[in-house]
C-alpha cells in the first residue's frame, strides 16, 4: 500500500519532468545539441518501464498505512493541511513573482509564449556587458512548467504549484518514514519538515530550489531504503530521479556527493568503493547523462566563451589563503548565519556515528559530504567577488534544503537502533 | 563535561548563573566599567549557550534522577532545580515586561540579548518547570497514580547516545522557534504580497512610463548596472516587462551600437547615490550613457515629462 503510493507519486512527478524534455526537444528540435537530451529520454523510459514490471513483481504489499485514527493523528494531519493551505493562499493573493522568477524563470516562460526558442534567447543580451549567456544559466524545467501553466490561463497565480510541491515534499517524508518509523513520530516529523522556515520561505518564491529538493530528497530516501530492502523498483526511479533533479538545477554538483556516498557507504576502502562502482554503474551512468544533457546544449553554444574564466590565479590564490586565515573568516559567515543548522546537522551525525548499517551510513555521508561541497563551493567563490557573502547567507541555506528533511529522517531512523549495552542484549533492528 | 561527572543533579543552577553572568558582563559593558571589547565575545558565547543548556539540561536530569531513585521529588537536588527554573522564568518574564513597558530594544541595549532569546528562555524555562512540576501532580495524586519510572525504563540509551539525542532535541527545538514565529509572520504579511506589481525600488514607475511612452518596436537604453540602480539598471529585470522592445545596457561599450538603428529612447533617471542618469552635456551635444564616454548626438527631443520623468528620443549620425 505504500509502496503503491510511493511508485505512483514519484512516477507522476517524473512524468512532469519527462514532459518538458520532450517538449524541449520538439521546441529545439533533433540536433547534435539536443542529442543527449533525447538519449536520457529514451534510457530512462527504458528504465521506467523495467522498473514498473519489476514493481509489479516486487513490492511490499504487506505494508500498510498504519495511523491510529486518534485525536492526536488527527490534529497533526489538521495543522499539515493548515501549513500547506497557508502557503496556498499566500500564492494565490500574491501580485508579484519571486526576484529570479521576474529575471529568469517566468521572463524565459513569457519569451516562450511569444514563440522565441531557449537557443535563440542567447540573442536577447548581446547589448548587455553583465549578464550574457543569463538565460542558459539554469535548465528549463520551471520555465517549460510555468509557460505550461500560463498557456492553461486559469487565472491563478503560478506559485500555486510550489504550495503543491511543499505539500509532496511532506507526504513522500510521511511515507517514506511510515516504514521506517513509529507513526506518531512519523508524523509530527512530517509536520517539523513542512513547517520549516527555509522550505516553507521556498513555497513562496518560484524558484527551482524546491522541486530540486523534492526530487534529490525523494531520490537519495529511495536509494537508501533499496540499500536495505533491496527491491529494484526502489533503484531505478532512484536513478531516474536523480537524472530529473539535474535538469531542474545544475548548479551544485549534488549527484556527486550521493555517488561518492553510494560508492563509500559499506567502507572507506577503495577496493570495496570500485566493486560499487561496477554495482551502481546505472546510477551513475544516469546522473552523468543528466550532467551532460543540459552542459552539451550550452557549451556548443558558448564554447569560446567559458563563463567563470580559469586560469592559474584561481587555484594559488585559494591554496595560499589557507594559510592566510581566509578559510576562517569563510566558517565565520557561514556559521554565524547557519548555526542552528549545523548543529542539528551535527549531532545528528554523532548520534548514529556507531551504527555500522550501510542505509545510515549513507544518509550520514551524504550529508557530510554536501556540507563539505557547499563549503569548498562558498570558499573558491570568496576569491572570485564580494557577492560570497550573499552567497553563503542565503543562496546556500535555500540550495542545501534537502539536507533538513534527511537529518530528521536519519535522527529519527537512528532512534531505532539504540545501543542496549547495559543489559547486555541486542536490540531487535540490529 | 567534568561539570555534568560529577554534578548532573543541579543543570538549571548553571544555567541560571550563565545567565546572571551575561547579564552581569553585559551591564558591565554598559556602563562601561570594563572594556568593552574584551567582554563582548564573551556576552555572545554566554546568551548562545544559555538557551540549549536551559532546554537540554531539565530533560537529562529528568530522565536521570527519576531513573535513579523512586521517591525523587524528595530529593534535595530536585527542588534546587524547581526553584531555580522558576526563578529563572520570573526574571525573564519581569524582563520582558520591562521591554513591554519602557521602549523597544530595551532588554539588547541594557544586557545584550536579543528579545527572541529572552522569550525562548522563557518558555523553555516553563518547560522545564512544568516537567519538574508533573511528577509531583501525579504521584501526589491518587486518582492519576501511573508508574512514570517504568515507562522510562523501556526506553534504554547509553549516556553519551542520551546527551546527544537530548542536544539534537534541542537543536530542533532551536530550529521549530523561528519556523513557528515564520508561519505567524508571514501569515500578517499578505497584505503586503496582495500589493500590486513590485515592491522593488522605483522598478514599477520605470516600467509604467516606458510602456506608455515607448512603443514595443523601439529601443531603450537604460541605466548601467550597479549599485547605483540595483533593479531599473539590471536587464534581465526590466526586460521581463518591457519584453519586445529591444534594450541596451548605458555600460556597453561598443559605441557602433548607436549606428544600427534610427531612433533610440531613454528615461532620465536619478540612482540611489544621487548621481544623474545619463550625463548630457548641452552645449557640445553630446551624451554619456556609462559616465565615461561621450558621443555626439544628431536630434535630442523631450516627449514626456510627467509626474517628474522625463522621456527623451535621440538620434545619432550614421
Amino acid at each position: 500500500m505504500i509502496d503503491t503510493l510511493i511508485y505512483i507519486i514519484l512516477s507522476i512527478i517524473y512524468l512532469v519532468v519527462v514532459s518538458t524534455q520532450v517538449y524541449f526537444v520538439k521546441l529545439e528540435g533533433i540536433s547534435i545539441r539536443t542529442i543527449a537530451i533525447v538519449f536520457q529520454v529514451i534510457i530512462n523510459s527504458v528504465i521506467w518501464t523495467i522498473s514498473a514490471f519489476s514493481f509489479y513483481k516486487n513490492n511490499d504489499k504487506t505494508r500498510k498505512i498504519i495511523i491510529k485514527r486518534n485525536f492526536f493523528s488527527i490534529l497533526v494531519i489538521l495543522i499539515f493541511i493548515g501549513i500547506i493551505g497557508e502557503s496556498l493562499i499566500l500564492n494565490i493573493s500574491k501580485k508579484t513573482l519571486g526576484f529570479d522568477a521576474i529575471a529568469l524563470y517566468d521572463a524565459r516562460a513569457k519569451f516562450l509564449s511569444y514563440g522565441l526558442k531557449f537557443s535563440q534567447m542567447t540573442q536577447l543580451t548581446i547589448y548587455d556587458n553583465n549578464n550574457s549567456y543569463y538565460y542558459l544559466l539554469y535548465p528549463p524545467f520551471t520555465s517549460i512548467v510555468h509557460y505550461f501553466w500560463n498557456s492553461i490561463n486559469l487565472g491563478i497565480n503560478v506559485g500555486v504549484l510550489y504550495s503543491i510541491n511543499l505539500s509532496f515534499i511532506g507526504i513522500i517524508f510521511l511515507l517514506m518514514a511510515l516504514k521506517k518509523i513509529k507513526p506518531w513520530i512519523a508524523l509530527i516529523c512530517t509536520i517539523l519538515v513542512v513547517s520549516d522556515k527555509t522550505l516553507f520561505n521556498l513555497s513562496l518564491v518560484e524558484y527551482t530550489n524546491l522541486p530540486f529538493t523534492l526530487l534529490i530528497f525523494s531520490s537519495i530516501i529511495l536509494l537508501s531504503q533499496y540499500l536495505k530492502e533491496r527491491r529494484r523498483w526502489q533503484y531505478y526511479l532512484s536513478c531516474i530521479l536523480i537524472g530529473g533533479s539535474i535538469w531542474i538545477r545544475a548548479i551544485e554538483p549534488i549527484w556527486l556527493v550521493v555517488i561518492l556516498s553510494l560508492l563509500l557507504h559499506n567502507q572507506l576502502d577503495i577496493k570495496r568503493a570500485l566493486k560499487n562502482l561496477s554495482k551502481y554503474k546505472l546510477f551513475l551512468l544516469c546522473s552523468l547523462i543528466g550532467f551532460f544533457s543540459w552542459r552539451i546544449f550550452v557549451n556548443l553554444d558558448v564554447l569560446n566563451q567559458s563563463i567563470i574564466k580559469l586560469d592559474i590565479f584561481t587555484i594559488i590564490e585559494p591554496v595560499l589563503g589557507l594559510f592566510s586565515g581566509s578559510l576562517f573568516n569563510v566558517l565565520r559567515v557561514i556559521i554565524s548565519s547557519w548555526w542552528k543548522y549545523l548543529l542539528f546537522y551535527l549531532l545528528t551525525i554523532l548520534f548514529v556515528q556507531k551504527i555500522k548499517n550501510g542505509d545510515i551510513r549513507f544518509l550520514k555521508l551524504t550529508i557530510v559530504y554536501s556540507l563539505v561541497l557547499y563549503l569548498v563551493i562558498i570558499y573558491f567563490s570568496s576569491f572570485v567577488g564580494d557577492w560570497w557573502v550573499g552567497v553563503a547567507k542565503d543562496s546556500i541555506s535555500r540550495s542545501g534544503s534537502y539536507l533538513f528533511p534527511l537529518a530528521i529522517y536519519l535522527l529519527s531512523y537512528g532512534i531505532k537502533f539504540r545501543d542496549n549495552k547495559k543489559n547486555g542484549k541486542k536490540s531487535k533492528n540490529n | 563535561m567534568i561539570i555534568f561527572r560529577d554534578d548532573y543533579r543541579r543543570p538549571t543552577l548553571y544555567i541560571f548563573l550563565l545567565f546572571i553572568l551575561s547579564l552581569g558582563s553585559s551591564s558591565l559593558k554598559r556602563f562601561s566599567i570594563v572594556n568593552s571589547t574584551l567582554l563582548s565575545p564573551l556576552i555572545s558565547l554566554f546568551s548562545h549557550l544559555v538557551i540549549p543548556l536551559a532546554i537540554i539540561f531539565p530533560i537529562l536530569l529528568f530522565y536521570r534522577v527519576t531513573k535513579n531513585t523512586r521517591n525523587f521529588h524528595h530529593n534535595k537536588n530536585y527542588f534546587t532545580e524547581f526553584s531555580t527554573s522558576l526563578i529563572l522564568f520570573f526574571t525573564t518574564i519581569y524582563l520582558m515586561k520591562m521591554e513591554m513597558t519602557t521602549y523597544n530594544n530595551y532588554i539588547y541595549f541594557n544586557f545584550g540579548i536579543k528579545y527572541q532569546d529572552i522569550q525562548v528562555i522563557t518558555i523553555s524555562s516553563a518547560i522545564s518547570s512544568l516537567i519538574f512540576l508533573l511528577p509531583i501532580i501525579v504521584r501526589e495524586n491518587k486518582y492519576l497514580s501511573i508508574n512514570i519510572s517504568k515507562k522510562i525504563d523501556e526506553f534504554e540509551l547509553s549516556v553519551k547516545n542520551s546527551l546527544l539525542l537530548a542536544f539534537s532535541m534541542a537543536a530542533i527545538y532551536l530550529l521549530i522557534f523561528p519556523s513557528l514565529l515564520n508561519l505567524i509572520e508571514k501569515f500578517h504579511q499578505i497584505d503586503i504580497y496582495n500589493q500590486n506589481k513590485t515592491t522593488y525600488g522605483n522598478l514599477n514607475e520605470y516600467i509604467n512610463i516606458a510602456e506608455k511612452f515607448i512603443g514595443t518596436n523601439n529601443i531603450l537604453v537604460h541605466p548601467p548596472q550597479g549599485s547605483d540602480f540595483p533593479y531599473i539598471g539590471n536587464q534581465p529585470v526590466i526586460r521581463y516587462y518591457l519584453f519586445p522592445r529591444i534594450l541596451i545596457s548605458g555600460g556597453y561599450r561598443d559605441s557602433t551600437v548607436y549606428k544600427k538603428y534610427d531612433k533610440y529612447f531613454f528615461i532620465e533617471s536619478t540612482g540611489t547615490g544621487g548621481t544623474k542618469w545619463p550625463i548630457n552635456n548641452v552645449t557640445d551635444r553630446e551624451i554619456s550613457f556609462d559616465q565615461k564616454e561621450y558621443q555626439k548626438y544628431k536630434t535630442l527631443t523631450l516627449i514626456s515629462s510627467e509626474s517628474g520623468h522625463f522621456v527623451y528620443e535621440i538620434t545619432f549620425d550614421k
